[in-house]
């Protein structure tokens, strides 16, 4: 017999007390073989007691143990004794153990019924839990991508282990076929079997000890007992948690190797971020360390750094490596999204970028090296436009953040032309903004602390310390308004001990105190090898050349002479210019002759550029989408207009090519903003604030020269058109101000008035001031909503209608006292903002940045009080009319639907102003003041009641028309004839 | 240093204290505490008999098993064995010893890995068949016959090339069972099982091939280990494909990583130059290992040298702090990693683990002693340079 020869399906071992039946084979372990069982309840006969029967058989390598016939473990010689008392010894320990770990952690173990001598042998009747080997799970499953799934896995191998050595034992016989999976989802957790190998920490009796290629620790394969410690578990777990992520167990060389292993091979890690993945790394190489005292010495050391994986898995988390990553993110994504940015990655394309830092001339990688050095500092780098400031802070994030090591120092870009004034946490929110908190962060103040405790710290690296990130921040010239609260962040900021930064700017900044850096211009010699790159012929003029040592104009030439055409050039302005025109040339030149495209391009280029780039240097900041939308509209309208076309001769009886199959602005905007001007043409940047501007600020102003230019041969046509309608205007009532006054003429002498620059109304008064105005808004849509109800009542229920609306007039007539007052309030609150005395200098919106639009908040203040007086007319008429049986019949339901007509008119009249004067404000300020929007949240929730109006290209004037025509109609009509016929003299006549 | 007897543990501390590679030459070339045939034979005797006696047991019972040989030869050679003037024997002649000595398997497979530096191995059908004789204690001639009969079956050259997924490690369970029975069973196991035997270590060949492509393929730069993925992934179709025209030729990776130059001999070695230079590596026989030749097994002291060379890592992957994570290690923590990682291969092959008793072994520990894998080349260069010196005159090496 040399082959274990298992009990046989059916047998039955008549255990005293217990007969127990021998099921199918689980498994067959060097100590022992494992049957599934049942024995019946004593009360119900019929019912199973599922059990597993472990049987004591060892495995002797030339069968000299072995079963006969009548199922008894026979030993040949005493070779075989020896062995077997061996293995014997060892089934009891792991017996008795499992009994006194059951005493103390009952939860963590399986059921230990009982243990029997027979058959010459032993029996252990355990509990049968009905779950799977881990083994059979990776089996079934193979290796999926799912890490979290596996991290967490862990964890909970971890718990079912943390019962051993809580109570002073060691399991050493880790492997997937001794884990027991047990539930499903949240509910799974594990348990660990076979507990032959088991032992007190620090026992010097060695009795058997399994050894498993692939999972065993060092010290178990060498025999080195006497350093088996808790360690030597936590390897095993660790070569679990290596076969669970690459689908098989530790190869013998990579038990060999001295540091990291290759996972290049895992599925769950090839699309994980590299924060992830070193994270893996560094576990399984501290895991899995062959000097004991290298490794994880405790369940909760290695516990932190699972949970720490997951947190990286999930990005949650303030942390050195969520920094590295959103950091590294957000700079890539602004690359990809942007056709302009994406040489930064091209080597080849690249010039060499050169400081002078601490008076001394260096390459980036030097200076960067000095920088972040012990002795390093933060500095201030002044350079003009054009030398590329930009591209040096983009670039240095691209190689900072190359690999992740967690002693590195994490680089973070941050735009400055998105801060707004008053702004005092503005860099560090944009840190925290791609961020995720755990449970513990419920509030921004909350996540502020934690980042701030981030930055005071230090990394250790080789000896030396580090900081935690590098702070890339770009463009303080473009920051508009009071930088008091900015210059204090960036002071603070650069005082924490983990913080160094680079601040970009066009000028000095000597408040900041800011070690001082610049960027050198290009050498002759890289001008000459990047036209030769090229072929292209530099030009002779020295001034040129010198110029040309800038490397936006240096870019700037050799594309536009990339059309093979030699560029003929003597200013920087004739550069722009011939720039412009061969992005033109190069776009029409793949196009059909008669493609509509063309025009497009053309209209993009030399009207809508110029006009998104004066806004941009008018506001001092990149553009959100509503604000480009309101710019492309006006030039949507400019198109549109036949007369204006004729101020752009090339463009006559081209508009429908021009605007193509968009029907409105909106659907221009798209084609215009994102498909040519972004996309194509690459001319224009969303930032990580989503918005958008040139890129770059030398071309800014040099379209906003152009758009100057556009602008005044508009203004010359509409003036003489302008003055022809005044003139007409002059005869209208007071209403006249309102088609004309507001859109053409107010608006024409401002643009007439020379340009200020603007400075922004103090955010807690706009606040206030918002404030007021949805109340108004509000209050206007209450009483919209009231009337509306009762006017449903007029067809339904015609007794209720006469009812409710009785009562409704009575309210109208008792607050008719107040009404002058009440808006009296309001007109004076947002007039307020007109006020010279308070606010002497021209002022725009803090959030938007438009101009304050102070006829639509008059017309707000006044606007409950308005609708209630015409209601309280219309409403009486409506009672009237109702009392004339005749005139009802006739005139009725076109008196009600006029009625309706105006309620609905007067609703879009809200939601417009609304949408237009409110919204722009929120919008802005859930992003950059999340208090104030949310307190003004908290006061107005039905601000969720105030949709879109139907119609989105209308604006208010058109909504006023529309209201006005309602009125009108209702006015003029042929109830309203009567009323006023029969209540001449302000007394009813029969 | 678990399971090291008292003298294994001094020539082991010694190795650690040296400072100077004089130091360890010196220890090399007067040290007495070598392991010597002597001692492993008188270690290995179950019955502890006196060394006369148990000279006179060997020396009888060789007489027996070769009828043809002279006594006196015989005796010559026992002596030989005892005064340390030979310091190996043959494969074949060891296990003829387990039989002289009647050793059990286990003792058995214990001298063996003593004598030659390597276990029985049980992929070998004509090993199968000497385990087979020492479990069942047959005769030398029993056990000749059954060899013979065994080489009828399996004739030379007619296994080993197909084995090359076969690991002894897998195997040998199965085939200690197969011992029990007849030895008619046997050769009927052995040969309904042709296409599994081998005659070498397919883990160490593993290894071997690993080390070698990574020596190979090594760029020039050795600090820039630092791949992306995508230029990782690229190096590896590299390895794959084995560009051999771009790769580091043998003959360089002898010169470089074997330190062929040093150990080059062309006239009387000393025992103890003799014994470090035992089966030294040369471009014929690093050829012949990684094609798989006949007679060509990967050797116990090629695997130690590759491992040096290549600090076992079998592929480029290191993580950006890898520098970081080494710094905080002390020299003692340096060491104890690179023992225990060559030892570890050493065991998984089916070889001897590092014998502080065995010169070549020594020097070895020696050399891994040290600051880093750089401090352990240089060692290794500078005590073979020593124990091998060239005389300015001739060229030739000295003799100790």
């Amino acid at each position: 017999m040399t082959v274990r020869r298992e009990l046989s399906q059916g047998h039955v071992l008549e255990f005293p007390g217990m007969q127990c039946h021998v099921g199918e084979v689980l498994g067959m372990g060097s100590n022992a073989i494992v049957y599934k069982g049942w024995y019946y309840d004593r009360l119900h006969h019929q019912e199973k007691h599922h059990v597993l029967i472990k049987e004591l058989f060892p495995f002797h390598p030339q069968g000299l143990i072995y079963r006969d016939e009548k199922n008894h473990i026979c030993l040949k010689n005493d070779h075989a004794s020896g062995h077997f008392q061996l293995h014997r010894e060892s089934f009891e320990a792991g017996n008795r153990i499992h009994l006194r770990l059951l005493e103390n952690a009952p939860e963590s173990l399986g059921a230990n019924f009982n243990s029997y001598e027979l058959n010459g042998t032993l029996y252990s009747i355990l509990g049968c839990s009905g779950g799977r080997s881990l083994e059979e799970e990776l089996t079934l499953h193979s290796a999926g991508d799912d890490l979290r799934r596996y991290a967490v896995l862990m964890l909970r191998l971890l718990d079912a282990l943390e019962a051993f050595h809580e109570n002073g034992y060691l399991h050493l016989d880790i492997s997937p076929d001794n884990i027991l999976l047990i539930g499903k989802k949240n509910d799974e957790r594990m348990l660990l079997i076979d507990y032959n190998s088991a032992r007190r920490i620090a026992e010097d009796e060695t009795l058997y000890l399994s050894c498993k290629p692939g999972y065993s620790a060092p010290e178990l394969e060498m025999g080195d007992y006497e350093v088996i410690c808790a360690a030597s578990d936590l390897y095993s777990v660790t070569a679990v948690f290596f076969r669970c992520i690459m689908g098989r167990a530790l190869a013998i060389e990579e038990t060999l190797n001295s540091a990291a292993l290759d996972l290049n091979d895992s599925a769950c890690l090839c699309n994980a971020p590299q924060t992830v993945q070193w994270q893996v790394r560094s576990i399984l190489r501290k895991g899995l360390c062959n000097i004991v005292e290298d490794r994880y010495q405790t369940i909760d050391a290695m516990r932190k750094d699972l949970n720490e994986l997951i947190q990286r898995i999930d990005c949650v988390g303030v942390t050195h490596w969520a920094l590295w990553e959103t950091g590294r993110r957000s700079v890539e994504t602004l690359i990809r999204q942007n056709p302009s940015l994406q040489y930064i990655k091209k080597e080849n394309e690249m010039y060499p970028i050169r400081m002078e830092f601490k008076g001394k001339r260096m390459d980036l990688s030097l200076f960067l090296e000095e920088l972040l050095s012990d002795k390093g500092a933060s500095t201030l780098t002044v350079s003009k436009g054009g030398m590329g400031k930009t591209t040096l802070l983009l670039k240095t994030v691209l190689m900072q953040n190359r690999r992740y090591a967690a002693n590195q120092t994490a680089a973070f870009y941050v735009s400055l032309s998105g801060w707004r004034e008053g702004d005092r946490a503005f860099i560090r929110e944009q840190m925290l903004k791609h961020l995720h908190f755990n449970n513990g962060t419920t509030t921004f103040f909350n996540a502020l602390h934690e980042l701030e405790q981030l930055l005071d710290r230090k990394l250790r690296s080789q000896g030396k310390e580090k900081p935690v990130v590098l702070l890339l921040l770009d463009g303080l010239n473009e920051a508009q308004g009071d930088l008091k609260p900015l210059y204090d962040e960036i002071r603070m900021l650069s005082q924490m001990q983990g913080v160094r930064m680079i601040v970009s700017s066009r000028s000095d900044a000597p408040e900041l105190a800011l070690a001082d850096s610049s960027l050198l211009s290009l050498s002759s010699a890289d001008v000459e090898k990047a036209a030769a790159q090229k072929g292209v012929l530099l030009p002779r003029d020295e001034a040129m050349l010198e110029l040309l040592k800038t490397p936006l104009i240096l870019s700037i030439f050799l594309k536009a002479s990339e059309n093979c055409q030699q560029v003929n050039i003597q200013s920087q302005n004739e550069l722009l210019e011939a720039y412009l025109e061969s992005l033109y040339e190069k776009e029409v030149d793949r196009l059909p002759e008669n493609a509509a495209e063309r025009w497009q391009v053309d209209v993009a280029l030399h009207y809508v550029l110029p006009a998104i780039a004066a806004r941009t240097v008018k506001t001092g900041h990149a553009l959100r989408e509503e604000e480009m939308l309101k710019v492309v509209r006006d030039c949507y309208r400019v198109i549109s207009s036949p007369y204006l076309q004729k101020a752009f001769p090339q463009w006559i009886g081209r508009s429908r090519d021009v605007l193509g199959q968009a029907e409105n602005a909106g659907e221009w905007y798209g084609v215009m903003v994102h498909d040519l001007l972004w996309q194509q043409l690459g001319l224009l940047i969303r930032d990580g604030q989503n918005g958008y501007r040139v890129f770059h600020q030398t071309i800014s102003e040099w379209l906003t020269e152009k758009h100057q230019s556009n602008r005044q041969t508009i203004l010359k046509k509409k003036w003489i058109r302008t003055m022809a309608i005044a003139a007409i205007a002059s005869f209208l009532g007071t209403a006249a101000w309102f088609f004309l006054w507001h859109p053409y003429i107010q608006p024409l002498i401002n643009k007439l008035q020379p340009e200020q620059s603007a400075v922004m109304y103090p955010k807690e008064e706009t606040k206030e001031l918002l404030s007021s105005a949805m109340n108004r808004c509000f209050t206007a849509k209450a009483v919209n909503e009231n009337m509306r109800q009762v006017l449903g009542y007029v067809r339904s229920d015609p007794t209720k209608f006469d009812e409710s609306a009785a009562s409704l007039l009575e309210d109208y007539k008792d607050s008719a006292i107040n009404r002058e007052t009440n808006a009296g309030i309001y007109l004076g609150i947002f007039e307020g903002f007109e006020d010279e005395e308070r606010y002497p200098q021209e002022a725009i919106m803090p959030w938007s940045g438009h101009d304050y639009p102070i006829n639509g908040f008059r017309a707000l203040a006044l606007m409950p009080e308005e609708l209630e007086e015409k209601y309280c007319t219309y409403l009486e008429v409506l009672i009237w009319l109702r009392t004339k049986d005749k005139l009802f019949a006739v005139y009725g339901e076109e008196y009600v639907a006029d009625f309706e007509t105006l309620v609905n008119a007067d609703e879009q009249w809200i939601l417009g102003t609304y949408a237009w004067l409110i919204e722009p404000e929120m919008t802005v300020m859930a992003n950059t003041d999340h208090e104030m929007y949310y307190e003004l949240r908290k006061y107005f929730k039905a601000s969720d009641s105030m949709k879109k109006p139907a119609d989105a290209d209308a604006d208010l004037i058109a909504l006023e028309n529309e209201r006005t025509t309602a009125l009108k109609n209702l006015d003029t009509s042929a109830v309203m004839q009567e009323y006023n016929k029969c209540h001449e003299g302000g007394k009813p006549q029969p | 240093m678990a399971n090291m007897t008292e003298i294994s543990r001094t020539m082991a501390q010694n190795a650690f204290r040296a400072k100077t590679t004089d130091e360890a030459i010196s220890i090399l070339r007067e040290n007495a505490q070598f392991r010597t045939l002597k001692d492993i034979l008188t270690a290995a005797d179950p019955q502890h008999d006196s060394e006369k006696e148990l000279k006179k047991r060997i020396v009888e019972k060789l007489v027996l098993h070769h009828p043809d040989k002279k006594q006196e030869s015989l005796e010559r050679n026992v002596r030989n064995w005892f005064s340390g003037r030979v310091r190996t024997i043959s494969r074949e002649m060891a296990f003829e010893l387990c039989l002289v000595l009647e050793l059990s398997l286990e003792e058995a497979n214990r001298f063996m890995m003593r004598v030659t530096e390597e276990a029985i191995h049980w992929c070998n059908p004509e090993e199968i068949v000497w385990g087979y004789a020492i479990v069942h204690k047959l005769s030398y001639e029993e056990t000749m016959n059954l060899i013979a009969e065994t080489k009828k079956i399996l004739p030379e050259g007619s296994f080993g090339n197909d084995s090359k997924n076969v690991y002894t490690h897998l195997v040998r369970s199965e085939v200690l069972q197969q011992l029990q029975n007849t030895p008619e069973q046997l050769l009927s196991y052995i040969a309904e099982n042709k296409d599994r035997w081998g005659a070498y270590h397919n883990t160490a060949y593993d290894l071997f091939d690993k080390y070698m492509r990574l020596l190979q393929n090594a760029t020039t730069d050795t600090g820039e280990f630092e791949l992306r993925k995508e230029q990782y992934e690229k190096q590896k179709k590299r390895d794959a494909e084995a560009k051999m025209d771009d790769a580091l030729s043998v003959e360089d990776i002898l010169d470089t990583y074997f330190f062929r130059k040093c150990v080059e001999s062309t006239t009387e070695m000393s025992i103890l130059q003799r014994s470090i230079r035992m089966n030294w590596p040369d471009e014929s026989t690093l050829s012949k290992m990684k094609n798989r030749a006949p007679n060509a097994d990967v050797s116990r002291k090629v695997l130690i040298l590759l491992f040096l060379a290549t600090n076992g890592d079998s592929s480029e992957f290191q993580m950006e702090d890898d520098e970081e994570f080494d710094e905080r290690r002390t020299r003692d923590r340096v060491f104890r990693d690179l023992y225990l990682r060559l030892n570890r291969m050493l065991s998984r092959c089916g070889f001897q683990t590092l014998d502080p008793r065995s010169p070549f072994d020594w020097m070895i520990l020696f050399c891994i002693c040290a600051e880093d894998i750089w401090e352990t080349d240089r060692r290794l260069e500078e005590v073979l340079s020593g124990l091998f010196p060239v005389s300015e005159e001739s060229g030739n090496e000295i003799k100790e």
